[in-house]
C-alpha cells in the first residue's frame, strides 16, 4: 500500500449461506479521491460498505485503512465515517441527544456536533425526538454525525434518498466543499455520482464490471451502461 | 481510557432511555412481584424453614426477571441498527458488553433491592447472619448473572425465537452460581452453614465467566 492509498481491500469475498454477496472484488481509493459505486439493489454495494468500515466480516479477502488491518487496530475506524440507509440514532433521545452521544463516544466537543448540525440545516429542530423527523431530517442528522468526527474517508450510502430538490442541491454543495476528504458514495443518482466523481464503479452481482475515470464520466456513458 | 469511557457513555445512555420510556424497569418490578406472590401461595410460611426458602426464592425471582431484561437490553439497538453505529466506534467491541452489563447490572440490583423486604415480610423470615454476607452475596451473582445474561442476549439477537431460546441457554450456564448464590443466600438468612466457601465459589465463577464473556464477545456479533 502506498502513502498516496487510504483504503485498500484484496480478493474480498462474503458469502451469506450459499449466497455470495461479493465475489472476490480487489479495489483502492486513495487520498481525496472520489469513487461512486452504482449498480441495481442486490449487487453487494451495502455488504462491501459494511466491510470496509469493520462492521462485518468478510468470509475471505483483506481490508488495510491506512495500510493498518482496521480488525487490529479499531482507532483506525475514527479516520472512517459511514452512512448508513439506517441512521444509528435512537428513536426515544431528541437530535441533539442522539448527536452528543455519538460526540462523547468519540471524544468530540458538542461545539462541533452543533456545528455541523447547523451546516446541513438541522439547528432548529435539534431539540425534536428522533421519532418526529422526516426521511429527509434524519439524513441530513445523520450527515451532521458523519462529518462531526471530521474523518478522513467517508462512506455515503444513498445519502440523498428522501431529501428534496433543494436538500440533494445543498448536501453535494457541502460534500463539494469537503474535496481534501476522500469519498465512496453508494447511489443511484447517476447524475449525482457524475458530477461529482473522480472515478465510478458500477457493480453487478458482487462484481465490479464496468470502470470510469474522470475525463470520460458523463451522464450518457453512465446511463448506456444501466441500458 | 477512551474504551471505559465510551461503555460509560453507552451506560448513561441507556439509562436516559429507561428513565424516559420506563419500559423495562416497571416490567421488570411487576413480573418480580408477582413471582414473589405465586411462591407465596405455592410455599405458605412454616411449612419449610423460611430461610431455605426465602433464599430459593430469592434467586429464582431474579433469574426470572434477568431473562426479561437481558432479551431486551439488545433489542433496543436493533431499531435503526445503532449496533452498527457502536460497531462503528474506534474501540474494542467489548465496550458494548461492558456498557450494557453494567446497565443490566443496575437494573437487577433495582429487582433486588425491591424484592428483598417483601420475601422477608411474606415469608416471615429475619436474618441470622450480617448483612455484609447478603451484601457480598448480591453484588457476586448480579455481576456473573449480568455477563452471562448480556452475552446471550447479544448472542440471540438476530434470532426469531429469542424470547424462548434464552432461557434454555442461561439457566444451565448458570446452574453453579445459582446453587452458590442460594447457599450463601440461605446462610445469611439462617446462620447455619459459612458462607466463605460459596462467595470463594461465586467470586471463582466471576472470574471464569467474565473471562469467557470478554472472549466471546465479538464473535457474538457477526451477520
Amino acid at each position: 500500500m502506498t502513502d498516496s492509498e487510504v483504503l485498500k481491500v484484496e480478493k474480498l469475498v462474503k458469502k451469506y449461506g450459499e449466497q455470495y454477496a461479493l465475489k472476490g472484488i480487489g479495489f483502492t481509493l486513495r487520498k481525496g479521491e472520489f469513487v461512486s459505486i452504482l449498480g441495481p439493489n442486490g449487487a453487494g454495494k451495502t455488504t462491501f460498505i459494511k466491510i470496509v468500515s469493520g462492521t462485518t466480516r468478510p468470509t475471505s479477502g483483506k481490508v488495510w485503512l491506512f495500510s493498518k488491518n482496521p480488525e487490529e487496530y479499531p482507532e483506525m475506524k475514527r479516520k472512517v465515517g459511514v452512512l448508513s440507509h439506517d441512521t444509528f440514532f435512537y428513536r426515544n433521545l431528541t437530535g441533539l441527544e442522539n448527536l452528543d452521544f455519538y460526540a462523547k463516544m468519540l471524544g468530540i466537543s458538542q461545539d462541533n456536533a452543533l456545528r455541523w448540525a447547523r451546516i446541513f440545516g438541522m439547528e432548529r429542530n435539534l431539540g425534536k425526538r428522533f421519532t418526529e423527523y422526516s426521511r429527509g431530517m434524519k439524513v441530513r442528522l445523520g450527515l451532521a454525525r458523519v462529518f462531526m468526527a471530521e474523518p478522513e474517508i467517508l462512506l455515503l450510502d444513498e445519502p440523498f434518498s428522501g431529501l428534496d430538490p433543494g436538500g440533494v442541491e445543498k448536501t453535494v454543495e457541502i460534500i463539494n466543499q469537503q474535496r481534501d476528504r476522500s469519498f465512496i458514495l453508494i447511489t443511484h443518482r447517476i447524475d449525482i455520482a457524475a458530477r461529482l466523481s473522480d472515478r465510478v464503479l458500477v457493480m453487478q452481482s458482487g462484481k465490479f464490471i464496468h470502470e470510469f475515470h474522470k475525463p470520460e464520466i458523463s451522464m450518457e456513458k453512465l446511463q448506456e451502461v444501466f441500458k | 481510557m477512551s474504551f471505559f469511557r465510551a461503555a460509560f457513555t453507552l451506560f448513561i445512555k441507556d439509562i436516559t432511555l429507561e428513565f424516559r420510556t420506563k419500559e423495562m424497569i416497571n416490567t421488570l418490578l411487576v413480573f418480580a412481584l408477582l413471582t414473589v406472590v405465586i411462591f407465596n401461595f405455592a410455599f405458605p410460611p412454616g411449612i419449610i424453614d423460611p430461610g431455605l426458602l426465602a433464599s430459593g426464592i430469592f434467586w429464582v425471582t431474579i433469574i426470572f426477571t434477568g431473562t426479561l431484561a437481558f432479551n431486551r437490553s439488545f433489542s433496543i439497538e436493533t431499531e435503526e441498527d445503532s449496533l452498527r453505529g457502536l460497531l462503528l466506534m474506534p474501540y474494542d467491541p467489548t465496550f458494548i458488553l461492558l456498557g450494557k452489563s453494567l446497565f443490566n447490572f443496575l437494573l437487577i440490583t433495582i429487582i433486588e433491592v425491591v424484592v428483598y423486604p417483601i420475601i422477608t415480610v411474606l415469608f416471615r423470615v429475619s436474618p441470622a447472619g450480617s448483612y455484609w454476607i447478603l451484601i457480598l452475596t448480591v453484588i457476586l451473582a448480579t455481576v456473573g448473572l449480568t455477563f452471562i445474561g448480556t452475552l446471550q442476549g447479544a448472542v440471540l439477537l438476530r434470532t426469531r425465537a429469542r424470547e424462548i431460546l434464552l432461557p434454555l441457554l442461561f439457566f444451565p450456564i448458570i446452574v453453579p452460581l445459582i446453587i452458590a448464590a442460594t447457599k450463601s443466600t440461605e446462610a445469611f438468612f439462617t446462620g447455619k452453614i459459612d458462607p466463605s466457601s460459596w462467595l470463594k465459589f461465586l467470586a471463582l465463577f466471576d472470574f471464569i465467566y467474565i473471562s469467557a464473556t470478554i472472549f466471546l464477545f465479538e464473535y457474538t456479533l457477526e451477520d
